[in-house]
């Protein structure tokens, strides 16, 4: 597959890159970080413009974004109110908000670049639980400008034997995204340990 | 605490079965993520010669091999009106040329060219086609041009 999106990334150019990396940041998966390595090295080349090839990159996978998050939103607005699974999800979301409100900004950048893998669960997740737009549109155009010109200075620093490169880089994003879920899940255990031990302390001063 | 960590990993599973296996397989995902970027990554430096596929453009190519991009443009017969921006499934499509004949043709003037510049040509990554005959197609086929 991998041959297919590449022969159609060079035969119909940077529209052809920017309607990959919408589909790919709406959750699609497809190698989006690869196409980027190739247009840094189609640059490199001469075989494209950087500058625009950039832009280009960054207006396709905000696209994504905004269809992701416009997605979240409108299944939550029509479910609110009713019962079932979805208006539960509603209902959690509205009781979510105040904590999104604070740390969804952060999120919504850091899965851009930093932990990729994460990105188009978290476009979702922000449009249900109503991350305000106006925020969640700014820290993901930063996020995306940040993470297209990473990957496009690398395709075009090495410019060759891409796919490999791809290789290694899409290895250690999914580790990133690994280590930064364990590190969620290993505050999650600290805090149920403490609890654990807290119970445990509280009974035995009970038995003395 | 006396009883040390051993009690705490019990009390862990015991109570906290589901948090713990998430916690452990993550750890491990992560480390087997961390391994194989390693692999890539010595693969990768000791392949410089990018198997030639089709989405290659002429100067890709010329890059990935190390040499003059002229090399690759004429040795695929294209005409002298300055540097070609097309992959070579489009030249194939367009100048109706077989995709398999012309890394054929490549590959000899690359290993021509590292032979008169006494390199070791080595043996050259054998092509890497998905369609090696895209020639003018002679059934009908939906034409994907914008």
């Amino acid at each position: 597959m991998t041959v297919y999106l590449l022969e159609f990334l060079t035969s119909y150019g940077l529209p052809a890159a920017a309607l990959l990396l919408a589909i790919g940041q709406f959750g699609v998966p497809i190698p989006t970080s690869l196409a980027l390595l190739t247009l840094g090295a189609l640059a490199a080349n001469g075989d494209a413009e950087l500058a625009t090839a950039v832009l280009w990159a960054i207006a396709g996978a905000t696209l994504g974004d905004q269809a992701g998050f416009l997605a979240g939103r409108f299944v939550i607005l029509s479910a609110e109110g009713r019962p079932g699974f979805l208006g539960g999800l509603a209902r959690k979301a509205r009781a979510a908000e105040p904590k999104l409100q604070k740390w969804g900004a952060s999120g919504v950048f850091l899965s851009r670049w930093l932990f990729t893998p994460l990105g188009p669960a978290i476009n979702i997740a922000s449009g249900i639980t109503g991350l305000s737009w106006p925020r969640f549109t700014l820290w993901g155009v930063l996020g995306e400008g940040l993470w297209v010109s990473i990957y496009i200075s690398l395709g075009y620093a090495f410019g060759s034997n891409i796919e490999t490169l791809s290789g290694i880089l899409g290895n250690l994003s999914m580790a990133l995204a690994m280590l930064a879920l364990a590190a969620f899940l290993g505050w999650r255990l600290k805090l149920a340990v403490q609890a654990v031990q807290a119970r445990s302390g509280r009974k035995s001063e009970g038995r003395q | 605490m006396a009883a040390g960590p051993a009690v705490t990993l019990k009390r862990l599973w015991r109570h906290n079965r589901w948090l713990t296996i998430a916690f452990a397989l993550t750890l491990t995902l992560a480390l087997v993520f961390i391994i194989r970027a390693g692999v890539f990554f010595v693969y990768w430096q000791q392949h410089r010669d990018e198997p030639i596929e089709g989405w290659m453009t002429v100067r890709y190519i010329a890059r990935s091999y190390r040499v003059d991009p002229k090399i690759v443009h004429d040795a695929i017969g294209l005409p002298e009106t300055g540097p070609d921006r097309r992959p070579l499934v489009r030249i194939a499509r367009e100048d109706g040329k077989p995709l398999d004949a012309m890394t054929t043709r490549i590959l000899e003037a690359i290993r021509a060219d590292r032979a008169a510049r006494g390199q070791p040509g080595g043996t050259l990554p054998a092509p890497d086609l998905s369609n090696p005959g895209t020639a003018p197609a002679p059934s009908p086929q939906p034409s994907r041009q914008p």
